[in-house]
């Protein structure tokens, strides 16, 4: 919509409900890791919707995991809170889907921020991930720092959903590197968590 | 509570109803039913199988039907094409199955995998002839669950066929729902319904279908004959309309079906607008509708495709009150609460 009039403006500030877009490309694992952040909200009794790009994007081009939590009749995205973004064209496309205020975290090897008016955190959760194993389990490192920072589920919900969800269809070292690599995204963004506490009070207000 | 997808709550509905046999082919956004089908069925004792397209599919579930079993077949927009001769088919043979279509954009193979409600025409008339077809509206996950169990008991109980239409907004979205307990329908350790009053293969002997125009194992020629036999089909199906109002007073109603509800859940908490939600396009919810319109100013029908069941929906209110307006609003894209907004905020202003 080209225009926002004042009761489209009402209407997103009327909805609690907190809205995170987990983007990337194919084959980073952010839908999974959106799976996870789903479960683990309703494990805790909170209202979910989970939604996820479908077509040609899980094969290797745009990929995104939406994940909506609290006031949750519209399904799908009326403006962001947060933005978890591991590539550069996934971040540029959310953008204007940005809330004003809205927590933007970034891998700072993928991705060349822009100005904005939001607060952007830049991670290298790439290069984390590569000294802990490999650069396939980035995906966990990123959803313990949001976890972290937003602290919308707790830590050990995540924990118990991953080890679940992983076991049977993974060796054991893959499930162990994953946890590890979530616990080490969380430390980090546990480290810098001084803007947790306005979106702590949002989520805490909500649920 | 738990995260169930809407393709996934079709089908754990479908099994505890009492379906025991699918057949079907894959197509994204339906996919996901057959994955479920295809690992659950056998753990009741059901019978799954893979089909070579969409036509052997639809008569695979038919023919299953026709042997006692409740039944099912799944699909999207280009297998749904496919499927129309059967399902005149099993609507003149009076065998009850139930076909869900996961919406997707359209015409031909169209965009896999975007939303639309470009079927709705199709499903309600997609066959030749004149006949009937109980068309059911899924818009979320909870209705995904109780609409398709719905689905299943109409089936029996009319012998005709039910189509469930969702789409890929409603199929592929994740919901935290509680599921309630479903009603089965009555089936032996075999998997069979009793269906005292069809003849069925393998229980009945010399049992003969057609898609003559028959009654009572007659065919039949004689035109007098034939419009009753068309009626009575008709009139099968005939109180089974279903819809849910919400704020029904309000000046300016919002007529949805599908997936457009859930935007106009959001909408009603900053505007004053009341919700008409339909459950079944056909039957057509006639009586509801016209009183609706006979208190609002306007009505305004957000489909997401040219602009189809509001001509239904205009077709009710002119007949019958000549001061309510219809307004369509119909986009191929989302319908998300900002574009009924606007819509109603237009409206206001004229």
């Amino acid at each position: 919509m080209s225009v926002q009039t004042c009761q489209s403006h009402l209407l997103v500030a009327k909805s609690d409900r907190f809205e995170i877009r987990l983007a990337g490309r194919g084959g980073q694992g952010l839908i999974k890791m959106g799976l996870i952040l789903a479960e683990s909200a309703v494990r805790e009794g909170k209202k979910v919707i989970q939604l996820q790009s479908y077509g040609s994007e899980p094969r290797g081009g745009l990929s995104k995991s939406d994940v909506i939590i609290g006031d949750v009749d519209y399904p799908g995205i009326l403006k962001l809170d947060v933005l978890l973004s591991l590539d550069q064209q996934a971040y540029d496309e959310s953008l204007s889907l940005l809330k004003l205020g809205s927590l933007i975290i970034f891998d700072s090897d993928m991705v060349k921020p822009k100005l904005l008016a939001g607060v952007q955190h830049s991670i290298q959760f790439t290069r984390i991930a590569e000294e802990l194993r490999d650069r396939t389990c980035a995906n966990s490192v990123a959803l313990g720092y949001l976890v972290a920072v937003t602290g919308i589920v707790e830590k050990e919900t995540v924990e118990e959903v991953m080890a679940e969800s992983m076991a049977g269809k993974f060796p054991r070292e893959v499930v162990e590197i994953n946890l590890r690599a979530f616990n080490r995204g969380y430390a980090e963004g546990y480290a810098r968590n001084h803007d947790r506490s306005t979106l702590l009070q949002k989520v805490h207000y909500m649920c | 509570m738990r995260l169930v997808q809407g393709n996934e709550a079709v089908a754990e509905a479908a099994i505890k109803a009492g379906c025991r046999f699918y057949a079907g082919y894959p197509i994204t956004p339906s996919s996901e039913i057959m994955h479920f089908m295809a690992r659950k069925l056998p753990e009741v004792g059901g019978i799954f199988v893979q089909m070579e397209d969409e036509i052997a599919s639809l008569a695979a579930a038919i023919g299953a039907s026709m042997a006692g079993m409740v039944s099912m077949t799944a699909t999207s927009g280009p297998g749904f094409s496919l499927m129309q001769e059967n399902i005149g088919y099993t609507a003149m043979t009076e065998v009850p199955v139930v076909i869900v279509n996961v919406m997707r954009a359209g015409p031909s193979t169209g965009i896999p995998t975007a939303p639309s409600q470009g079927d709705v025409f199709q499903a309600m008339y997609g066959s030749h002839g004149d006949y009937p077809v109980i068309v059911i509206c899924l818009a979320d996950v909870l209705d995904s669950y109780l609409l398709t169990a719905r689905a299943f008991h109409l089936a029996e109980k009319c012998r005709t066929p039910v189509v469930v239409l969702s789409d890929e907004i409603v199929g592929h979205m994740r919901e935290s729902v509680t599921l309630p307990e479903i009603e089965s329908i009555a089936i032996d350790e075999n998997g069979k319904a009793e269906r005292p009053e069809m003849p069925v293969i393998g229980r009945d002997p010399d049992v003969y279908y057609t898609g003559l125009a028959s009654e009572d194992g007659r065919v039949i020629s004689d035109l007098d004959e034939y419009d009753r036999l068309i009626k009575r089909l008709y009139r099968k199906i005939g109180g089974v309309a279903s819809c849910k109002i919400e704020n029904g007073d309000a000046d300016t109603i919002l007529f949805t079906y599908g997936s457009t509800y859930r935007a106009a859940k959001a909408v009603i908490k900053v505007a004053d607008v009341g919700i008409f939600k339909a459950e079944t396009l056909n039957p057509f919810p006639e009586r509801e509708l016209r009183k609706v319109a006979k208190k609002a100013s306007r009505i305004i029908v957000p489909e997401m495709n040219v602009g189809k069941v509001v001509k239904e929906v205009e077709r009710v209110v002119y007949g019958s009150c000549k001061s309510c307006e219809v307004i369509s609003v119909a986009t191929h894209r989302r319908i998300d609460p900002f574009t009924i907004l606007e819509a109603v905020e237009m409206a206001g202003r004229v």
